[in-house]
């Protein structure tokens, strides 16, 4: 089942109500196993285009995906993203964002089964199944959040929160993850922790493929099996990782000799 | 969770017990037995007692019962719509309130009393019909303006929105009541906020209303949870954002506006009501929805209870004795909510 096409974008163009688009025809594919890494300055469009994924923002232009949850009227047949409602499209597509703080103290746990959500009944009829709470015990148990199931999400650090909001991202089943340069705000011990979690995600089939936006390129070398450099809202390369950062494409997207200035940060002095 | 049934069946009888002890409280002390006893034959008609006098069946079904009904009523009405209010905007301090409902309310009654419309009218439900529709309109203006300069619908758009409407309509409040002295006295005092001689009116047309709103508010239990992490995670995770939100923001403004309608402007008690329940309880709507209903009404009939029987025979306004109330409690929110973010 491997390389099987789960995304594919064709010239897709998006941007932020009535200004001039910030997304400028997008072409991408990504397939079951996929590792896909997007990196690029501030303002190339590399978040834009994950919103669209997202459902957040409408885009023109193409973006289908290939349902897989087998309550879908046909899983397996592309289809627009546009065309999915949001419940539909929450059991294909998850989404982990930057760290923000709650707002009110939900304990770990409900804050896990709330990635439920897409999968439970509507309406009156909506109490957790065995199902819910299985996946919810495997999700915490997976992100190493077992003992702190029942503590307030408002009193976590940083790191055990953002591994909250994965745990929630894993019980929500999706094909697709998507993640939003999910390692802000973390120390580089939780960077680190937060995508091997994914990695092993993806290891076990859950989800079957990761598309993240990284703003650090040794991180987004590090986790991706594919890079794609995105500048003033088109893909600039793409391709194997250390061929993307090594090439002469991403020199000219930030302006300065990238493998060099790599190689200095990690020397030591 | 068989715990919190528990707590919620307490709750519920505790608030009963608390309706029954404010009827029987006042500058006319009736006996609970006595009170029951009339209270019951009122609802199924069964002879009572024909000792009890006269006067005192009058005081305790027609007087104090439609009285600490409204209060209930509207308290828990009033306290439901801040717990949606604030989950939808992500802001432990928004309410009904904050986004000018009031003030639209205020202006739609205040201008009917000023004209003089009401006595042309149908009488009494001139001035609430007059709130209300107004208060209803503030809410579509407001999601109007608010999506004409931000077609996300972003909280702080929403909020700064309802700030700038609700000083604009006050300030027009403020204008049209110098064009009368006599008229000035009366919206005074409809703002004040009173349960006093309503008859039973109101409590026929709102509770139904309330009960109805708590139980279509209770039904987006899970999307309340979810709203609460923000718009673009709420997407991700398979809430339809703007239509909800739409929906629950309207369903709170409507139970705001027409309690605020019969009672006047009663303010905090939807602010610190979801507040000290989420203390208790934990911030899911499974539990803060029923309990924020049970604890605002028991808590709006023990202020009415205590602005009547403080000072008798005068008796204080409820809307200034809740906002005293309320105030250290919101300072206390912003504090804490401050301390917690830096």
């Amino acid at each position: 089942m491997n390389g099987q096409i789960l995304v594919s974008i064709t010239d897709c163009r998006a941007g932020y109500s009535g200004k001039t688009d910030v997304l400028c025809g997008v072409s991408l594919t990504v397939r079951r196993g996929e590792r896909l890494g997007i990196i690029g300055p501030n303002g190339c469009g590399k978040t834009t285009l994950l919103r669209v994924l997202a459902g957040i923002l409408p885009y023109r232009g193409s973006v289908r995906i290939c349902p897989v949850d087998p309550d879908y009227p046909h899983p397996g047949e592309p289809v627009e993203r546009s065309a999915l409602t949001a419940r539909q499209a929450a059991r294909e597509v998850a989404l982990l964002s930057q760290l923000s703080s709650p707002v009110f103290p939900y304990t770990v746990g409900e804050t896990v089964l709330l990635g439920r959500y897409a999968r439970q009944g509507t309406g009156w009829k909506r109490s957790s199944t065995a199902e819910d709470r299985e996946k919810v015990r495997k999700a915490l148990a997976d992100c190493g959040l077992t003992s702190l199931a029942d503590r307030p999400i408002t009193e976590l650090s940083g790191g055990q929160l953002q591994r909250v909001y994965l745990a929630r991202a894993f019980a929500q089943a999706p094909a697709i993850l998507l993640l939003d340069e999910p390692t802000n705000h973390l120390d580089i011990h939780y960077q680190l922790d937060i995508l091997d979690r994914t990695a092993a995600g993806i290891q076990r089939g859950e989800p079957l493929a990761v598309i993240g936006v990284f703003h650090d390129l040794l991180l987004a070398r590090r986790f991706s099996d594919t890079l794609v450099l995105m500048d003033e809202g088109t893909i600039a390369d793409s391709g194997d990782p250390d061929a993307v950062l090594s090439g002469d494409a991403v020199n000219r997207v930030y302006r300065m000799n990238v493998r060099e200035a790599l190689r200095d940060l990690s020397q030591s002095r | 969770m068989s715990n919190r049934s528990v707590f919620l069946l307490i709750s519920a009888a505790a608030s009963l017990v608390i309706i029954i002890a404010a009827v029987a409280i006042g500058s006319v002390a009736v006996s609970p037995i006595e009170t029951i006893s009339i209270l019951v034959s009122r609802f199924t008609g069964i002879q009572m007692d024909p000792e009890i006098p006269g006067y005192r069946i009058a005081i305790v079904a027609d007087l104090r019962l439609p009285r600490v009904l409204l209060a209930f009523i509207a308290g828990a009405a009033l306290s439901v719509s801040g717990a949606v209010m604030q989950s939808v905007l992500k802001n432990p301090l928004a309410s009904s309130f904050t986004l000018g409902v009031s003030s639209g309310a205020s202006l739609g009654a205040g201008s009917v009393i000023l004209f003089g419309l009401s006595g042309a009218l149908h009488g009494m439900l001139t001035v609430p019909a007059a709130g209300f529709a107004a208060s209803v309109l503030t809410v579509f203006l407001l999601l109007r303006f608010s999506r004409a300069i931000d077609p996300s619908l972003r909280n702080n758009t929403i909020i700064l929105s309802g700030m700038i409407l609700s000083l604009f309509l006050n300030a027009i409040l403020t204008l049209f009541s110098v064009l009368s002295t006599d008229g000035l006295k009366n919206i005074l005092s409809w703002q004040l906020g009173s349960f006093a001689l309503r008859g039973m009116t109101p409590v026929y047309l709102l509770l139904p209303l309330t009960a109805a709103g708590t139980l279509a508010i209770f039904r987006y239990r899970r999307e309340l949870d979810i709203l609460t992490f923000g718009g673009d995670e709420a997407a991700a995770l398979g809430v339809p954002v703007r239509k909800t939100k739409n929906t629950l923001v309207i369903l709170a403004s409507v139970l705001t506006g027409c309690t605020i309608a019969f009672t006047g402007v009663i303010g905090f008690v939807d602010l610190a009501i979801p507040h000290i329940v989420r203390r208790l309880w934990g911030p899911s709507h499974r539990t803060l929805i029923p309990f924020s209903f049970l604890f605002g009404g028991s808590f709006m009939v023990l202020a009415d209870l205590f602005c009547r029987t403080v000072y008798p025979p005068a008796e204080l306004p409820v809307g200034a004795v809740t906002a005293l109330m309320g105030a250290p409690v919101f300072a206390h929110i912003y504090l804490s909510s401050r301390r917690s973010g830096a």
